[in-house]
């Protein structure tokens, strides 16, 4: 029996290829990128020419200050990591944290401390729904999330009108994140602990592979039993979990929230995570790396701050970075169809 | 790609005039119709100001911008593809238009010729789309994210900080001026959507992206140049969100960067309600346009129901949602796999 | 008919890494004749039609078009000069008219200045449409029609496709009759009758009695090479069937000394199991034994082993499993019951290339290299190490990407996926030794009589009949998503092929 030829070359059924060797079909870029270490190149290279340009950035000062406030992004972008990790997106993680933000602004006050694990809570549950609802309907997540995402900027608009929700009384509980002990951000160091907690978690417990694998080759991970379902629905709650720890955040970093606040992060979000090496259609990367993107993405934010080009200019370039970012590393040895 | 054997089903042969019947349902949106019927319905009950000539001729004015964009849209969904740029080269777009009008800002004075200008301005970012996910092959979920931020750049570049005011007469007259009792916006978007409709079933380029929305590898098989397809529908999809930018503004005269904002969820959801399923290959242009036509009544409903804009906006996100999940329904199977 | 070569091969050779799919293999169809093509799996008809078609080029040898060599660089090509094929798995678009797809690519001056002049391509499609006898409009759509129409119209798009050129069409049937029913196949030896007017043809098939029906030679394949051509009418069935089987392969390939006697506990037990493409299903399977299950494509013996593992769904019917019923919806819970399944798909549904041997090999049993909820690192090691020496992977280390080892080697680790599990008690194999080179198939015989003996009851949906015979305590056959037969098989007396095969087809 012959099956329609995919592409010209030997077809599955028939006796398959000896093993190509991974060295001599990978470019530099490809090796690079698989070892990670592109984003901590593309930093450092970064820091450096910034650094020259303006020398005052190499103050502990303003170092410090740049990675407080990437902190927001960099919760959002690990998010979605999650989530992409498994080939799917979020594009409603950044409404979410809107949303999240508001009500925690209104929540703070009358219900305290408790608040924030609620609202955490709030926005996991947020994320299983979502990922639930694509899992059963099989529905794609980019439709799924859309949809979610209107649902969320719409609700916080509900809530806060178009207003900021300012937090007065209940602040304190969180203002604390957005100070340093002995020069050093207290938010970056809580974002990096909980990176690295992530990292030990992937790489220690089974599931840490069986997100990958999903990523990979969702088929043959079901049918090595792997509750692929339970996997998609969990990297969305953790998304949602992060959203919402990213709204905690907002509100310690500016002290109000509003519909908009956290919208914007969606595209350096994503950015992000490309940028950081995790590829769009999943199983490869991780949420380290995804930080270190993060930092990518805030230095490049304060590098063309620096050398003053229009605020305008930041989307086109995310957009730009995104688009080639992927295309520099697509892995054209898998062959799934793009649409 | 699974080398299991397609499933067959031994239904009894189908004489030829039952064909037809069969092929005549799929060529007209009777389930959208039926949801249409029902809104109207639902309005008699709720406020009958709606089916007033005064209020008809409202929906009609703001059907018209969506029902522009779903005929480039169609053409992406039908390939298997999506184009969440819709409200970013609407941006861009309609900037350029006010900047090349006359306008109390800048000198030029193009008259319509800003209008074509709008038109290429979206051409050309939907060639970056197509470009990108035809030979670059990034989804196109995630470049057209990029485009959109990249026509928001660019529209808030042309914005330098200053809305320019439309001052040419003839173009704030298109959304004015009746001809048989409804505005010029009006009678472009029915011209624009017979365009669509002859080009789906006339065209070469229309019923090829059918045929690659209906299996791609058979397609290529064919000898159809699938990559340069799939560039045109994406040139446009952004010709269409061009023009429909170019119409919106002529609505407010004024340059608006946000001038697209609500659009993307209308469209899509009224493409997906209509029968354009987001896998490719089924529905077309007029299932779109009454698919969006169910939209805009359904937005004009809530309004004349007193629902403030904030709930219409989580109410469309919904709507998204569930649109898609009851047209893919039946497509449910076990072991398959959908990002 | 004359002695000219319209189209054929002489001397074609192909070989995959370990594999030779084809030896010097010639074959030749003359003007307005009907070439048949018979064997069985592993023959190579499927490499060869793959040759014909374009698809792959051979090694060495030539293509011959017209009595001249020629080369095709992909399907694009073999179509321009006018060999068609219709493939088994459906080519049509169901979302376009039949007009459409019989003319799709080629419409030609039916659509000028693009534009399409609907009036004239539905005439010219209906040309093709009736030339073939469908009986159908070109205005139908395709997508209600039923298999056997819609292979048809299949033929008609060959047919229009091969008279691209000005010369008469060849036109490739792979296996078209293995889904109609009697009357339809009836239908389908007229049509090539007719088409044998205008055009040659070659028709693969595994059943003898439509090749000797419908055709004016027959070729034999087997083991990659061409055994014997005859004429129809001067063979007698059984000769056809003695030639595609040939002789018993060399001693030891099977380690068939190694054949324990199964113990008389069952195990598996399904009974009156019915699902999309079987039905009415019961067999066991006892502790130890190796069951093969024998049938052609569309025989739903891949749905049936998918189905035991939760793959696919069952609409009636119960399996137990060492007394328990099983009732599992999806393959974890089939996973947890102590099956083990590899897939015939191996690259798409066995392995995950992307990782390394590793994670590949602790994918589905991870819990037997962890502590607690966490993977301990140095049992992982061990086991691992423990697993590839054992089934001697060739592998740089364990670390390395799966997508870098061959074939055999790869399956290999897939097995040992679920060899982890030390409450294994049912593996279900489909076709696990397809596109393995000797030394790799030989291994994983050997390795699944170890675990027989061990007591692992085995399902082997087994690649070819030689395999399926020499491997197994018993060989069920299936047709058409029934059991057809059943033969015990002992290393003293294994039941005769061409009976196995009978059951088959």
């Amino acid at each position: 029996m012959t099956s329609l030829p995919q592409a010209p070359g030997p077809a599955p059924a028939a006796a398959d290829t000896a093993g190509t060797t991974a060295k001599s079909e990978t470019s530099l870029l490809r090796r690079l990128q698989d070892a990670g270490v592109a984003p901590l190149l593309v930093l450092v290279v970064l820091v450096a020419v910034i650094g020259i340009i303006d020398h005052g950035f190499f103050t502990p000062r303003s170092i410090a200050s740049l990675l407080e406030q990437s902190t927001p992004l960099a919760l959002l972008a690990i998010g979605q990591c999650l989530v992409v990790l498994t080939g799917r997106i979020d594009l409603s993680n950044a409404a979410l944290a809107s949303l999240c933000g508001v009500l925690l602004a209104q929540t703070l006050g009358s219900l305290g401390v408790a608040s924030v694990p609620l609202v955490l809570l709030g926005g996991a549950v947020a994320g299983a729904v979502i990922g639930w609802i694509h899992v059963k309907a099989q529905v794609p997540s980019f439709i799924v999330t859309l949809g979610a995402l209107g649902v969320w900027s719409g609700l916080s608009l509900v809530l806060a009108q178009a207003n900021s929700v300012l937090v007065t009384k209940g602040y304190g509980y969180v203002e604390w994140i957005f100070t340093r002990r002995f020069g050093i951000p207290i938010a970056f160091v809580v974002v990096l602990i909980i990176t690295v907690l992530l990292m030990v978690a992937m790489r220690g417990l089974p599931a840490g592979r069986q997100v990958k694998a999903v990523g990979l080759n969702e088929r043959a991970a079901a049918y090595s039993g792997i509750r692929t379902s339970l996997i998609v629905i969990t990297v969305f709650v953790g998304s949602g979990l992060f959203a919402a720890l990213a709204a905690v955040f907002q509100i310690s970093q500016l002290q109000s929230a509003g519909a908009s606040t956290s919208s914007s992060l969606l595209l350096p979000a994503i950015a992000a995570v490309i940028i950081g090496g995790t590829a769009i259609s999943g199983g490869v990367g991780g949420v380290g790396r995804t930080l270190l993107g993060a930092l990518v993405i805030s230095v490049l934010r304060v590098g063309l701050d620096i050398a003053g080009v229009d605020s305008a200019i930041q989307p086109i370039l995310y957009g730009l970075i995104v688009i080639f970012a992927i295309a520099a590393t697509v892995d054209r040895r898998r062959t799934t169809v793009v649409a | 790609m699974s080398a299991a054997p397609s499933v067959t089903t031994r239904t009894q042969g189908v004489q030829s005039s039952r064909l037809r019947g069969v092929l005549r349902s799929e060529r007209v949106p009777v389930p959208a119709l039926a949801v249409l019927a029902l809104i109207c319905l639902v309005m008699l009950a709720v406020n009958p100001s709606f089916l007033s000539l005064g209020n008809l001729s409202t929906l009609a004015i703001q059907a018209a911008v969506p029902a522009v964009l779903a005929v480039g849209l169609t053409f992406v969904v039908l390939m298997g593809g999506i184009d969440l740029s819709l409200e970013g080269v609407m941006g861009a777009a309609g900037m350029t238009t006010a900047v090349l009008l006359l306008n109390d800002r800048t000198g030029n004075n193009l008259g319509l010729w800003a209008v074509l200008a709008a038109m290429l301005v979206g051409a050309g970012l939907g060639a970056l789309s197509g470009l990108s996910v035809a030979f670059l092959r990034v989804p196109s979920f995630i470049v057209t994210i990029g485009t959109w931020q990249i026509g928001l750049g660019i529209a808030q570049l042309l914005f330098a900080g200053k809305p320019p005011r439309i001052q040419d007469a003839t173009f704030l007259s298109f959304a004015i001026d009746r001809v048989a009792g409804l505005p010029v916006l009006v009678w472009t978007a029915i011209v624009v959507v017979l365009i669509g409709m002859w080009i789906q079933r006339y065209s070469r380029f229309g019923r090829y992206a059918m045929v690659v929305g209906g299996g791609e590898d058979i397609a290529r098989l064919s000898g159809i140049p699938v990559r340069r397809i799939r560039v045109y529908g994406f040139v446009l999809s952004g010709l269409c969100a061009g023009l429909a930018g170019a119409m919106a503004t002529a609505r407010t005269g004024v340059g608006d960067v946000g001038i697209g904002t609500g659009q993307l969820f209308i469209t899509i959801a009224g493409v997906v309600i209509g029968g354009t399923v987001l896998t490719g290959g089924r529905g077309g242009v007029l299932h779109s346009v009454v698919g969006v036509i169910v939209m805009a009544a359904l937005a004009n409903g809530m309004v004349l129901a007193g629902v403030s804009s904030f709930i219409q906006q989580a109410v469309l996100g919904a709507i998204v949602v569930v649109a898609a999940v009851v047209t893919m329904w039946r497509l449910r199977a076990r072991l398959r796999v959908v990002k | 008919m004359t002695s000219s070569v319209v189209f054929g091969v002489r001397n074609v050779s192909k070989s995959f890494p370990g594999v030779k799919a084809l030896k010097d293999v010639s074959i030749e169809i003359h003007p307005r004749e009907v070439v048949g093509l018979i064997g069985e799996n592993g023959a190579g008809k499927s490499t060869l039609l793959k040759i014909l078609s374009g698809v792959q080029r051979p090694d060495t040898g030539d293509v011959i078009l017209r009595d001249q060599p020629v080369t095709f660089n992909g399907v694009g090509d073999a179509v321009r000069e006018g060999v068609a094929m219709v493939y088994q798995e459906q080519s049509l678009l169901p979302n376009i008219t039949v007009g459409e797809n019989v003319l799709l690519g080629n419409e030609g001056g039916t659509v000028r200045g693009g534009v399409y002049r609907w009036s004239e391509l539905r005439k010219r499609a209906q040309g093709y449409l009736d030339q073939v006898g469908t009986g159908l409009d070109a205005a139908a759509t395709t997508e209600s029609l039923p298999f056997a129409q819609r292979q048809m119209v299949e033929v008609a798009k060959a047919l229009a496709t091969g008279e691209r050129t000005h010369h008469e069409p060849v036109i490739l049937l792979d296996e078209p009759t293995s889904v109609l029913e009697h009357a339809e196949i009836e239908k389908l030896y007229e049509i090539v009758r007719e088409l044998r007017e205008r055009a040659s043809i070659v028709f693969v098939s595994h059943r003898m009695n439509e090749v000797l029906a419908v055709c004016d030679r027959v070729y034999i394949m087997r083991d990659g090479e061409v055994v014997a051509v005859r004429d129809p009418k001067t063979v007698a069935e059984h000769e056809l069937y003695e030639l595609m089987v040939g002789e018993e392969r060399h001693e030891g390939f099977y380690h068939e000394e190694g054949q324990a006697e199964p113990d008389p506990r069952v195990r598996l037990e399904i009974s009156q199991l019915s699902g999309e493409h079987f039905h009415d299903i019961s067999l066991t399977v006892a502790r130890g034994e190796v069951v093969a299950l024998m049938g052609v494509q569309e025989s739903g013996r891949e749905y049936l082993g998918r189905a035991l593992f939760g793959a696919v769904p069952v609409r009636s019917g119960t399996v137990t499993l060492d007394g328990e019923r099983l009732n599992f919806r999806t393959p974890t819970q089939a996973v947890r019951d102590g099956i083990g399944y590899i897939p015939s798909e191996r690259k798409v549904d066995g392995a995950v290339l992307g990782m390394s041997v590793n994670d590949n090999l602790t994918l589905a049993h991870p819990d037997q290299v962890s502590k607690g909820p966490f993977i301990d690192p140095a049992l992982e090691r061990k086991t691992v190490r423990q697993w590839l020496d054992r089934l001697r992977v060739k592998t740089p280390s364990a670390t390395t990407l799966m997508r870098t080892l061959s074939g055999g080697n790869q399956q290999k680790v897939v097995l040992a996926k679920w060899l982890l599990d030390p409450d294994l008690r049912l593996l279900i194999l489909d076709t696990p030794t397809r596109g393995l080179d000797i030394g790799a198939k030989a291994d994983v015989y050997q390795l699944i009589r170890e675990l027989a003996g061990k007591g692992l009851s085995v399902l082997l949906i087994a690649d070819t009949l030689d395999e399926g015979i020499a491997m197994s305590h018993r060989v069920i056959t299936m047709k058409d998503g029934r059991i057809t037969g059943e033969f015990p098989s002992t290393p003293s007396n294994r039941p005769d092929k061409a009976d196995v095969l009978a059951r088959m087809v």
